[in-house]
């Protein structure tokens, strides 16, 4: 009889694990996120386990304003105005993966979409598809974020919406080229004479196709989203909180560029640690994004395979 | 598909691309409001009454009252007499387009220098990882790489002020000026340097008049004020030039014509230099130049930082203003930049590969 | 063998519009089925042979409507009368298009008919989803026409062991088996919804010599306990010689010859079969067949030949096969030449100038004379064929005009015995 015992989805699933874990950069990286997510979890449903109050706001201390050196009480030292850097990046790392997590799910969700529907059905609406992602590339995408964000507005909504709009072309073309590939294979030719219907061709056989390249895309641009992200709070473009804006509610929002940005006029008259840490908390987070992305790359490739 | 045949045809792609995104740069002016629009326009000493009027005649100027794709035609009909409005910030104001005149030489003097540089870095290096695979050097690039690509901007900018131009931090270190694009003072009485505008000629570039003019000094003082601007800049895209020139490289490694080279006896060293490396930084060059107007935008933080007058700068600032006339001028700018190194790549691309061509 | 006629294509094209100029419309193409009429019985195992990129794997899609014709009809089993109406070459109505012509069909209704027949590709690396298991690739189509879970693995299972597979595979990947495995779980894909018809497109080429005959041996196998009726594609036809009942040639997108296995070994009447024949090792001393060496490339299909396609490697080719005029350069330089032909006097070409496909002038330095260059003509006729292709010659002093032969397009023609060739030779049309 039938073996049942053994699952194949599983042991496909270990090998490509095995692969993962051979590569030292990607584990470090696996697990730098990971404490990172974990840190944007508290955060969110617990931040008095890690000792933080108000998740929302920077907390300054207008009777110590000025920034002092790390020290036993404040491990990487403050920020103007007597913000307290460890607790600051602590919370900022919320709003920055949380951001970065949505924007970077619902361009890609967008974008393998249209990239598929593209890719499948092809002729105009491949050429339509197509051309407007050309429109959005025509223009460099900080300058287009900040244009966006500029004329639309400063809540974390539209920020956000700027960055999908942005970053959907991305996935339509890695998508719709691995269609254009998939499609020609003999086993999509099989399918359709086997009487499969066109969203099941779609979804049941090329998109689980398309996936490898997709996730490594995605992993690399959650580094690069919570770059251009930091990029405009550091900007100016700070994103509003539930309608207050940072300047008028008086409460700091916690970002890391924006509180890289803080730092900056204290930063060029010695006070290094103001941007050193922040900056160094986001560098770790988009390099090892980067690493986890390069491990799968090999790990989903077919070729490492037997 | 013939070469001109192909050219045509990218061109003709090349209008909707255009087209495209003059109608978004549009489509977010209208999305702020008339008051973002005509805001620099108004008279602020003018009293409320009379505002008020001066709005109404500004509306019917702009026919902000029409239906918008009315407007559209307006607008475009403006920009193309080179018509592009106000701009009103803290470092300029004035029409839009003679502040692109003023700020696009000194952003295109960052570039060039800071090609440069990253030409200079991710080509050996790249060329080393290639030609020892996995080795030490190759490993070491990698990573560099990986940095690369995972360093904010702003912070690696803040970093290089700090280190560079911040005395008291690093006076040792304290060799680069923060700050416009040349020292000043080396220029009073100068006849090929306009003071007030801030502009020198023939060029406005002000390294290359310096060297027209023969002016060492002045030379000097601007590499010097460029450097640290233009290395944050490369560093922005060494890392994918160099994993570019790597992977290229050993195509052109595999190749018969080096293999057959290597055959015959000539030494390594000579196979990598006359033969593969020339061949392999053909694609190099022209994808990097890409890659390059890709990331240009990168301007707008690494000038605001260096308080280097370009085109970054000026957006920073029109930014900070909420300067409608100069977010949507250097949009448009940084957008006719980046379409038009795609168009030249495509099209040199087509050129090297006929493969392209067949593509399609 | 009922003699029931299963498939009937009637005039069957497929050009594939290549994309040379600026917009996507072309007025180029490929034309890879050019205009084919096939039957195919029920339970027949027809071969179909001919050289790669002759359309070989074209017309198979196409009689299972895997891709969009561009031309033709094609009936799938049609009740007697419409079949009557076929045979006659009466026009059906358009209600009778719609229902019984695989062309017309509504797609819901072809959707139905995909029960009725299925394919198996030659590379069974490609044909099998990588990321799917054996038990959902085998039950792909069951899947499709609602089949339960449960009934379905269970087919599965049923399946597997018909096709000499064990069991477990049900639960491996594609990656997991050998290339002789892989084809035989395609195999029992296509068995899955027992079809009546299943085209096999070279499913034995891309395994080793050994696998193959074991998949040749299940083929059959197979076909015997399902009264299949095949179409096995093959460009080596010793692969058929065992399996088939009939086979075809093709050439250039059309079918040239059709017989039954046997006729074709023994007495293949066009020359292309013929060429194909000598080509092979007959493991039979009775037929001796000397070699023929085809000449040339195969004609692009973009641009085929006048009239029989395969005229410029034939080697009867004669009057109407459609020489033309731009034909005749290479061979009247060779032939008209005073060093070759010491007749030519001191005549020398000078100019050759082609007016159309059928009508040419050549200028030479020196008067010629009628007589002598008819004579060189009929002389080299033999040995260079396309001196066929002229129908007369008048010369006017230095000039002189030659006329070619109208091209005839060979039909498929029946000879008796279900033997058809679409050949002058056999079929000799009228010379004007
Ligand atoms: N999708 C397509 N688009 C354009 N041309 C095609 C397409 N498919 C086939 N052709 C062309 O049609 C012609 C016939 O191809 P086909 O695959 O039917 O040949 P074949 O006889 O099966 O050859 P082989 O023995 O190599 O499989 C070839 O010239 C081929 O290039
Ligand atoms: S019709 Fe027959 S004789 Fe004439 S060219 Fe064709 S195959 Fe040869
Ligand atoms: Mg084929």
């Amino acid at each position: 009889m039938v073996e049942k015992k053994r699952n194949p989805k599983l042991e496909s699933f270990i090998i490509t694990m095995k692969i993962f874990l051979r590569d030292p950069g990607a584990v470090f990286g696996l697990v730098v996120v990971m404490i990172y997510i974990l840190i944007a979890l508290i955060d969110e449903f617990d931040p008095g386990l890690i000792g933080l109050t108000d998740v929302n706001s920077l907390m300054p201390n207008y009777y110590n304003p000025s920034p002092l050196p790390p020290s036993s009480q404040h491990i990487f030292g403050t920020t103007f105005p007597g913000i307290d850097l460890f607790q600051g990046i602590l919370k900022a790392i919320r709003l920055d993966i949380g951001i970065t997590f949505f924007v970077v799910g619902i361009g890609a969700i967008s974008g393998i979409l249209l990239g598929l529907v593209s890719g499948y059905f092809g002729k105009w609406i491949d050429e339509i598809i197509m051309r407007t992602t050309d429109i959005f590339f025509s223009i460099p995408f900080l300058v287009l974020a900040i244009a966006i964000a500029f004329f639309m507005g400063r809540t974390i909504l539209i920020i956000s919406f700027a960055l999908i709009i942005i970053w959907w072309p991305t996935y339509a073309r890695v998508v719709r080229g691995q269609v254009l590939y998939i499609k020609e294979l003999a086993y999509i030719e099989a399918a359709r004479a086997s009487a499969t219907k066109n969203h099941k061709i779609i979804f049941k056989h090329i998109l689980p196709n398309t996936l490898a390249p997709i996730f490594v895309q995605f992993s690399m641009d959650l580094a690069s989203v919570a770059l251009i992200f930091a990029t405009l709070s550091f900007l100016g473009f700070v994103p509003t909180l539930g309608g207050s804006s940072s300047a008028s509610s008086g409460g700091y929002i916690p970002e890391l560029g924006y509180l890289s940005s803080i730092g900056y006029s204290y930063a060029v008259v010695g006070d290094w640690w103001t941007i050193v840490f922040p900056g160094f908390a986001l560098l770790l987070f988009a390099l090892s994004m980067n690493l986890v992305g390069d491990g799968l790359r090999d790990a989903l490739d077919p070729r490492f395979r037997r | 598909m013939k070469l001109s045949t192909y050219v045509i045809r990218r061109i003709l792609i090349l209008i909707p691309t255009l087209i495209g995104l003059t109608i978004i740069v549009f489509l977010l002016t209208r999305a702020g409001g008339t008051n973002m629009i005509i805001g620099p326009y108004l008279n602020p000493r003018l009293s409320a009454q009379q505002q008020l009027i001066e709005k109404q005649q500004l509306i019917k100027q702009f026919h902000l009252n029409d239906p918008v794709w009315v407007q559209y035609f307006y607008y475009m009909w403006a920009l193309v007499q080179g018509n592009w409005g106000l701009t009103k910030t803290a470092i300029y104001t004035g029409p839009v387009t003679t502040a692109i005149a003023l700020f696009m030489p000194n952003t295109i003097q960052l570039a060039i220098v800071a090609y440069v540089i990253a030409m200079f870095i991710a080509i050996p290096s790249g060329t080393a990882s290639a030609v020892r695979k996995n080795s030490f050097v190759d490993q070491f690039t990698r990573f560099i790489a990986f940095v690369g690509i995972s360093l904010p901007v702003f912070w690696l900018a803040q970093i290089l002020a700090e280190a560079f131009a911040t005395p008291t931090i690093s006076p040792s270190l304290n060799i680069f000026p923060l700050g416009g694009t040349v020292d000043a003072n080396l220029l009073v009485g100068q006849s090929w340097y306009n003071q007030y505008l801030g502009i020198s000629y023939p060029t406005h570039i002000m390294m290359i008049d310096a060297l027209i003019h023969g002016d060492i000094p002045v030379f000097i003082s601007a590499v010097r004020h460029v450097i640290l601007p233009a290395a944050t800049l490369a560093f922005t895209s060494i890392a994918g030039i160099m994993r570019y020139m790597r992977s290229s490289m050993m195509e052109t490694l595999n190749q018969d014509y080096v293999r057959t080279a290597r055959a015959k006896g000539v030494p390594e060293k000579i196979v990598i230099k006359k033969h593969a490396r020339k061949n392999a930084l053909i694609p190099v060059v022209t994808v990097s130049g890409l890659l390059f107007a890709g990331l240009l935008g990168g301007v707008v933080v690494i000038e605001e930082i260096f308080n280097y007058p370009g085109m970054g700068y000026w957006t920073y600032w029109a930014m900070m203003g909420l300067d409608s006339g100069g977010i949507m001028g250097s949009t448009i700018v940084f957008g006719l930049i980046l379409v038009s190194a795609n168009f030249v790549v495509d099209i040199l691309y087509a050129v090297i590969d006929p493969r392209i061509r067949l593509g399609e | 063998m009922v003699e029931e006629e299963l498939i009937i294509g009637r005039n069957l094209k497929k050009f594939f519009p290549i994309k040379t100029g600026l917009t996507s419309r072309s007025n180029i193409y490929v034309k890879a089925v050019n205009d084919v009429d096939i039957v195919i019985k029920k339970g027949e195992v027809v071969g179909l042979v001919g050289e790669t990129g002759c359309g070989k794997s074209t017309l198979g899609r196409l009689l299972i409507r895997l891709i969009e014709p561009s031309g033709g009809e094609l009936y799938f089993s049609p009740p007697p009368e419409v079949l009557n109406k076929i045979k006659s070459n009466q026009k059906l109505s358009d209600e009778e298009l719609k229902n019984y012509s695989i062309f017309h069909m509504h797609k819901n209704k072809l959707r139905e008919m995909r029960k009725k027949f299925n394919i198996v590709f030659q590379d069974p690396y490609s044909s099998l989803d990588p990321r799917m298991l054996i038990k959902d690739i085998v039950a792909e189509p069951l899947f499709s026409f609602g089949w339960k879970k449960k009934d379905a693995y269970a087919r599965v299972q049923e399946l597997l062991e018909k096709v000499g597979l064990p069991a477990e595979f049900m639960y491996r990947f594609p990656h997991e088996l050998s290339g002789g495995q892989r084809q035989r779980v395609a195999i029992a894909r296509a068995l899955s919804l027992s079809p009546e018809f299943i085209v096999l497109d070279e499913p034995t080429s891309a395994l080793d010599v050994s696998v193959q005959a074991q998949v040749l041996n299940l083929l059959e196998d197979l076909r015997k306990e399902f009264n299949l009726t095949m179409l096995f594609i093959t460009h080596h036809i010793l692969v058929v010689r065992h399996i088939s009942d009939r086979i075809m040639v093709m050439y250039l997108g059309k079918i040239v010859e059709s017989a039954m296995k046997d006729e074709i070994f023994k007495d293949p009447k066009h020359p292309y079969t013929q060429a194909l024949l000598s080509s092979v090792p007959i493991p039979d001393p009775r037929v001796k067949i000397e070699r023929i060496i085809l000449e040339g490339d195969v004609p692009s299909p973009i641009n085929p030949p006048n009239g029989c396609f395969f005229h410029p490697r034939c080697r009867h080719a004669f009057e109407p096969c459609g020489f033309t005029t731009d034909e005749l350069i290479e061979p009247l330089r060779f032939v008209l030449d005073n060093k070759r032909n010491p007749e030519m006097g001191n005549a020398e070409i000078q100019e050759m100038n082609v007016i159309d496909d059928l009508n040419m002038e050549v200028t030479f330095n020196n008067p010629v004379q009628q007589g002598v260059v008819e004579s060189i003509i009929q002389k080299e006729k033999e040995q260079t064929r396309a001196l066929y292709g002229i129908k007369e010659i008048s010369v006017n002093g230095n000039l002189l005009k030659i006329k070619m032969h109208e091209p005839v397009d060979p039909k498929l023609k029946d000879i008796g015995n279900e033997h058809l060739v679409a050949c002058h030779l056999v079929n000799p049309p009228e010379i004007k």
